[in-house]
């Protein structure tokens, strides 16, 4: 019996023993390593929503008023019909206060872009600025981020943020609503921005802290074409590019629908596995359906920032009450609602 | 002594599935849409609940769909279309195929289709006439 006074090694259950308390802490470890990247990108992603927001605000001090939500082609100001960059939305505008200056001047200075008509699109022009990648515009969380396309095109820079356009529902005991209320290309969804809105903070008679102003969106198949996912800015804003809204909550499965999806089969329509509810779209001109939107998305476990019009940021839950989600799209809708 | 590990493993499977299958007090919906007696063969559907109309959505694939509800009173969103051969050109310098919906509007924009969903799942399946 001298066995047990030489004994030197491990007996095998031993090891078994140590390595599987090690693979049950590495187990823990990791999904906790996961959540702090996470939390880590979600808190970069309100950071840049508070600067989007300051961008706006800068522009609302030097104009007195908010920047466009957009105009297409026909759009007059004083009578006067727009011939030069149809489809300019609050993204260009707001180059200036985003720190893009040099982008701006080079945009404003292009004289790519035009038809034999006399009329010149964004989405044809070719110079630097269009490829332009904005830093503040990018969601980390979103692994597609800096994106390209949803103007027709694969290479001009796709951002990760909209502004809200508004989106309420109930216009009389809870009857369904008309397509120009749902409809982001309409003349005036009621929230703060629209086609050619010129809207002031004083404006926003539901007051800007229970107003949203912008939001985060999904980037689908990056670098291929489609018209007017969210954040498509160089010339996908006619199409639903330049806002979201809040007709339905924030990860819904209800379909986007803008002009064509990215990546969409002869069906029209896609999905992205992985993304909350699949972060469904369709192709309102293949299909021939009316109206366009994008709904706020993201990649965050359970909701998506969003910036009021105030500037302060939000987390806005996925399961918050669908009626304060739409009154909070809107700027004067005059409807009180608690939770916000 | 392996008694005891049998019955630890099966302790330790079911509190991973009861800890997984939180969250999401949604009904499934399953059903057949057929227009004019044929399967849509590609389409979508849509449950707006509730007054506010939360929306809802799946595809339909071959005359078939299953969708994720929220029970309570919705409305019914059907589209579906096919290939027209006519070409849009909004956008210059592009012209984009045009579909053709063949689903009547009281089917979708305007939509007479009410339905009732309750927890757990549903059977519903749609016959729709010009």
């Amino acid at each position: 019996m001298f066995r047990s006074t030489s004994r030197r090694g491990f007996t095998l259950i031993e090891l078994l023993v140590v390595i599987a308390i090690i693979a049950i802490l590495i187990g823990l470890l990791l999904p906790a390593v996961q959540k702090v990247r996470e939390a880590a990108a979600r808190a970069k992603c309100s950071n840049n929503l508070k600067q989007l927001a300051l961008a706006l605000h800068n522009y609302h001090d030097a104009y007195q008023k908010l920047p466009l939500g957009f105009r297409d082609a026909g759009d007059k100001e004083n009578n006067v019909a727009f011939v030069d960059r149809h489809r300019e939305n609050w993204f260009q505008v707001c180059l200036p206060y985003m720190e893009q200056g040099a982008a701006y001047n080079l945009y404003m200075a292009d004289t790519t872009g035009r038809n034999a008509d006399g009329n010149q699109y964004i989405h044809q022009m070719t110079g630097a600025e269009v490829t332009t990648i904005v830093p503040i515009m990018n969601c980390p969380s979103d692994g597609q981020a800096p994106g390209k396309g949803a103007n027709g095109g694969t290479t001009s820079f796709q951002g990760s943020y909209a502004v809200c356009a508004g989106g309420v529902s109930w216009t009389s005991n809870g009857t369904t609503t008309t397509a120009g209320q749902l409809d982001t290309a309409s003349t005036d969804p009621g929230g703060m921005f629209y086609r050619m809105s010129k809207v002031r903070i004083t404006d926003v008679q539901d007051g800007s802290s229970n107003t949203l102003m912008a939001s985060e969106g999904i980037i689908r198949k990056n670098g291929s074409g489609g018209w007017g996912e969210l954040g498509g800015f160089w010339g996908g804003a006619p199409h639903g590019a330049y806002a979201f809204s809040t007709f339905q909550l924030p990860n819904t499965s209800t379909w986007d629908r803008v002009y064509t999806c990215k990546g969409a089969d002869s069906t029209g329509r896609t999905t992205v596995p992985g993304a909350p509810n699949g972060a469904p779209c369709e192709s309102g001109s293949t299909l021939n359906l009316p109206g366009r939107w994008n709904f706020a998305r993201s990649y965050h476990t359970g909701g998506v920032n969003s910036v009021m019009g105030d500037g302060s940021v939000r987390f806005i839950q996925n399961s918050m009450d669908l009626r304060t989600y739409q009154a909070m799209g809107t700027r004067s809708d005059g409807i009180v609602t608690s939770n916000q | 002594m392996r008694v005891f590990c049998v019955r630890a493993a099966w302790v330790l499977v079911a509190a991973a599935t009861v800890g997984c299958s939180g969250g999401g007090n949604t009904a499934t919906v399953t059903g057949k849409v057929t227009f004019e007696g044929e399967p849509v063969k590609d389409g979508s559907i849509t449950f707006k609940v509730g007054p506010a109309g939360k929306g809802f959505s799946a595809t339909i694939k071959d005359g078939s769909y299953t969708a994720q509800v929220e029970p309570g009173d919705a409305v019914v969103e059907i589209t579906a279309s096919r290939p027209s051969g006519k070409f849009d050109t909004s956008n210059p310098g592009e012209k984009t195929p045009i579909g053709e919906m063949y689903i009547p509007k009281k089917y979708n924009t305007s939509s007479t289709l009410k339905e009732t969903i309750k927890p757990g799942s549903n059977e519903k399946s749609f016959d729709l006439k010009k």
